[in-house]
């Protein structure tokens, strides 16, 4: 993915609190890592929170980041790529990769090709998004420059900005989150993803 | 599955507009619920705003969706080459009955059993849940909100919240029923949990998914939808085969622009930065089917007509039903058919025919309210009176509102009954101001809570003369002193309230303003316009026109907002067809100025310049033209606080209608009995005695309403005030003289 470079690149530092501020007006955890080990730890004290000793993890974040694999295995934390979007039905907890990090709407792209790896982010209860810092960019209008990079691919794409855990407001609009997607949003920036 | 196949089956609903009207005052909830929901909204998509430029986000895709109204062919076709280009199959549907069609034989040829849905408008529109149900089909709503309605067998009430009419404890009530055991029916967690629970199973056996979609992009084929739940990602991705069902109107060029939509969208519908998914879908997952449904059902009618192509701007963003006041009261069953709200009013001929919007459309009282808040600038109560007018031309009007609007048209009829009237009221009135309900025996309905204003015997045109010659030294200095204006009255200032008049005139004879009242003013065609009767409101603006551009002066001023709106505004699209007329409407508008903007931007006085040093306590209602219209807010403000040194409390909800609108409040006495009573409710709360607005319709509305029921508040006209100031002044003057 190339971005676009029409815009005067602000610092990963601003864009990082400036996404930060935004996430958290929507109950987004945000941090920041230097590499994948530092990220795996993170995850590995999520899953711990969560009580749980598996995370279902996309085939796309193992590809990219080999290492973050294995940082999970060394913490007992068991690593499973689904194959199928059933397997991930009723799973507690799940990571994926962003693709890039909007700092005008605290929003991570994601774009996963396979079905099962798509399915992560939309069925887990409380979903992990790895993306590296650099992805940050400021507004929807690079956003709006890589979906189209996305979209002309051959065969196209399926993205999603994702801005905030799943809610509704549907009954009384009393805001209750996690109706269909994840009840709860974690953003680990990473610097060096490996 | 079983017990929840309760699709809604039924087509359109099969009550009368009357029975729903009825139905919907009838139920307590209602405008509790839609209250709290109109207020909450209001405040956080002021509050979203403040970080993002309205005005100029609008703008921006008022000029892209402008754009796609105009080459809409040139745009579908490249959406559709591209979209075909990524694997999906693109099906056209000229109608309802085709778009359904569409969606049905692809479930039989892939044998589906259970459709997953998520929220479609277009779904709705073309009843696409009754199609599918009559072939054995059923069609499962996954969004919250729209389940909730399917397992009630109703439809949405709003675009955006399809439940809002409804309490946690009917929800509770619903899902106990549906589900067979005990949900909750205070602890809304439980209740999204158990509605999680089963629609998740939908996503697992369908054979389909359908969704709606937010935006087409035409530079690479892709859908975007938007959802919060996380609903429509899981209907477009987990079936195996995914339809989609648009508008052609959807299009949208680029990525570029779809972001600006997106930022306007989310803010407009839900006070948020960015709906929680936005997903753009460019070709079908791997193994996957994608078909895409445009639909025209009335839309490439609409195009070719240039009265209403805007209203195919529209994103669905709701904002306009968010701030309707009858919707408020009634809610979106009966404000609306399928597609509720202003737009809905708007859009109705064109999708479900001219019976269907016959009563809805007449819910709006023209308050202008929706179009300020539109983020693509549709003009939609000017679109609402044309629908009006469309539906007076099919089926009438009654007896006596056309006897009235005739009446009005010729001015020497007219003046000889108001004088009638004036007279003929005595037993009634016994010279009080007010025609006590219990009086009037024929309109009980609609007097009950409103006293009626008496005619004057002698109108203000008895009392003014041509010209009114100003103070040779006024009593405070001015820019406008030695100016020229016009004075245009209206009518209920002339009939109701010519001391309002005679406020206006003497306030500017103070400050050294010629004033000139030409012969031959009546009626601006208001109310004639605002009833659908196009022909006699252009009679009236003739006469207007006319009787004006006897003087040659720069500025006419009126102190009816009302009047002004429809000089200024309405002239222009009444005489659209008829570009002589056209001209000289548009030299009047450019002229035309109400009392409060006069005051404030010509007149200019300074600061304190109106203080008697008392600080007056006011409260000031926002009328809907001043405000909405006319985009009045700071300058009558500046006058009261700062020129005159009132100490203004604002209304909770200041800009909320009073509930008059002309005639409305005599064909739905029962709404604009309970705006009134809001707006009166909260004047009380103030704490303010006085109550100061610009507009004789809302004075007769108020202060009807305090006479019916005993309340303490004065409610006056902002020139009455301004010249009691001047008054003082003035004598003062002659005192240390
Ligand atoms: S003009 Fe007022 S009453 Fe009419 S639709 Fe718009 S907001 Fe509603
Ligand atoms: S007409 Fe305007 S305000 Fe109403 S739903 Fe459409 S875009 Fe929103």
């Amino acid at each position: 993915m190339v971005l676009s470079a029409e815009f005067i690149p602000a610092s990963a530092d601003s864009l990082l609190s400036e996404f930060s501020e935004r996430a958290a007006d929507l109950g987004v955890v945000v941090e920041r890592v230097a590499d994948s080990d530092e990220a795996a730890a993170r995850i590995r004290r999520f899953g711990t929170e969560l009580d749980v000793e598996r995370v279902a993890v996309s085939a796309e974040l193992i590809a990219a980041a080999p290492s973050l694999k294995l940082g999970l295995d060394r913490r007992n934390l068991a690593a499973e790529v689904p194959d199928d979007a059933a397997r991930v039905r009723e799973a507690p907890f799940g990571a994926s990769l962003g693709l890039a990090g909007i700092a005008e709407t605290g929003s991570i792209l994601l774009a996963e090709a396979s079905l099962p790896d798509r399915a992560i982010g939309m069925l887990v209860a409380v979903q992990v998004i790895v993306c590296r810092t650099a992805t940050l960019v400021p507004s929807l209008d690079q956003a709006a420059a890589l979906l189209r990079a996305l979209a002309a691919r051959p065969g196209g794409a399926y993205a999603t900005l994702v801005t905030g855990p799943s809610r509704t407001a549907d009954i009384e609009r009393v805001l209750t989150v996690g109706v269909q997607g994840p009840a709860r949003l974690i953003v680990l920036f990473v610097d060096e993803l490996s | 599955m079983n017990q929840l196949q309760t699709s809604r089956v039924d087509a359109h609903p099969t009550t009368s507009f009357a029975e729903r009207y009825e139905r919907a005052l009838a139920n307590q909830r209602l405008s509790i619920n839609l209250t709290n929901f109109q207020q909450a909204w209001k405040a956080a998509r002021a509050e979203a705003f403040r970080e993002a430029d309205f005005d100029e986000l609008r703008d921006r895709l008022k000029t892209v969706k402008t754009d796609v109204v105009t080459n809409l062919e040139a745009y579908l076709t490249q959406f559709r080459l591209a979209a075909e280009a990524a694997g999906a199959t693109v099906h056209f549907a000229a109608d309802a009955a085709a778009a359904a069609g569409v969606v049905r034989d692809l479930a039989l040829r892939y044998a589906v059993r259970v459709v997953a849905k998520s929220k479609s408008m277009v779904s709705e529109e073309v009843e696409l849940n009754h199609a599918l149900a009559e072939v054995g089909i059923d069609a499962v709503e996954t969004d919250l909100g729209e389940w909730i309605v399917q397992l009630r067998s109703e439809r949405p009430s709003h675009m955006v919240m399809p439940a809002v009419h409804l309490s946690r404890q009917e929800v509770g009530d619903i899902f106990s029923t549906a589900l067979g055991r005990d949900i909750s029916r205070e602890q809304i967690g439980d209740q999204v949990q158990a509605a999680r629970d089963e629609i998740r199973k939908v996503f697992f056996t369908a054979g389909m998914g359908v969704t709606g979609a937010n935006a087409l992009v035409a530079e690479t084929g892709t859908v975007l939808m938007v959802t919060n739940e996380g609903n429509g990602r899981l209907c477009s991705s987990l079936p195996p085969v995914h339809v989609v069902l648009a508008g052609i109107e959807k299009l949208i060029p680029t990525f570029d622009d779809a972001m600006v939509q997106l930022r306007l969208l989310a803010r407009s519908g839900t006070a948020q930065r960015l709906t929680s998914y936005s997903t753009f879908i460019t070709g079908p997952s791997a193994g996957h089917e994608m078909h895409i449904v445009l639909v025209d059902n009335g839309r490439r009618r609409m195009a070719a007509m240039p009265e209403f192509q805007e209203a195919l701007h529209c994103i669905r963003c709701a904002a306009c039903a968010n701030v309707c006041p009858p919707y408020r009261e009634v809610g979106g069953h009966v404000f609306g058919h399928i597609y509720t709200g202003a737009i809905g009013l708007v859009v109705t001929p064109f999708h479900h025919g001219l019976d269907a919007a016959a009563g809805p459309q007449s819910l709006c009282l023209s308050c202008n309210a929706c179009e300020t808040v539109c983020p693509v600038g549709i003009p939609l109560p000017r679109q609402i009176l044309d629908v009006r007018a469309l539906v007076i031309e099919a089926k009438g009007m009654p007896v006596a509102k056309r006897t009235m609007l005739g009446t009005l048209a010729r001015p020497k009829l007219a003046d000889r009954m108001f004088r009638l009237g004036s007279r003929a009221q005595l037993p009634m009135t016994r010279g009080r101001r007010f025609v006590r309900a219990r009086r009037v025996p024929i309109l009980r309905r609609q007097t009950r809570w409103r006293s009626l204003p008496a005619l004057v015997s002698r109108p203000l045109r008895d009392r003014l003369h041509a010209e009114t010659v100003p103070y040779l030294i006024p009593v405070l200095s001015s820019p406008a002193a030695g100016m020229m204006v016009g004075y245009f009255p209206g009518c209920m200032t002339d009939r109701l309230y010519p001391e309002q008049g005679k406020a206006i005139v003497a306030a500017f004879q103070k400050l050294g303003v010629r004033v000139l009242f030409p012969p031959g003013l009546n009626c601006c065609g208001l109310p004639a316009n605002n009833s659908g009767d196009a022909r006699h409101a252009k009679w009236m603006a003739r006469q207007t026109i006319r009787a004006l551009e006897q003087e040659n002066v720069e500025v006419i001023v009126s102190g009816s907002a009302s009047c002004v709106a429809t000089m200024a505004q309405d002239y222009l699209h009444l005489f659209r067809h008829e570009p002589s007329w056209l001209a000289r409407a548009e030299r009047l508008s450019t002229k035309v100025m109400d009392f409060t903007s006069f005051l404030d931007r010509v007149v200019r006085l300074p600061a304190g310049s109106l203080d008697d040093g008392e600080r007056e306590t006011v409260t000031y209602h926002d009328s809907c033209q001043g405000l909405n219209a006319l985009g009045l807010r700071a300058e009558p403000r500046r006058i009261l606080e700062s020129v005159m040194g009132c100490e203004l409390r604002e209304l909770t909800e200041s800009s909320l209608c009073c509930g008059f609108g002309g005639s409305f409040s005599f064909e739905y006495p029962e709404v604009a009995e309970r705006l009134l009573n809001r707006k009166l409710d909260d004047a009380a709360s103030t704490g303010a005695n006085t109550l100061v607005t610009d507009n004789q319709g809302c004075i007769m509305h108020l202060r009807g309403g305090c006479d019916a029921a005993g309340r303490r508040l004065n409610v006056w006209h902002l020139a009455e005030l301004v010249d009691a100031r001047l008054t003082m002044i003035a004598a003062a003057q002659e005192e240390s003289d």
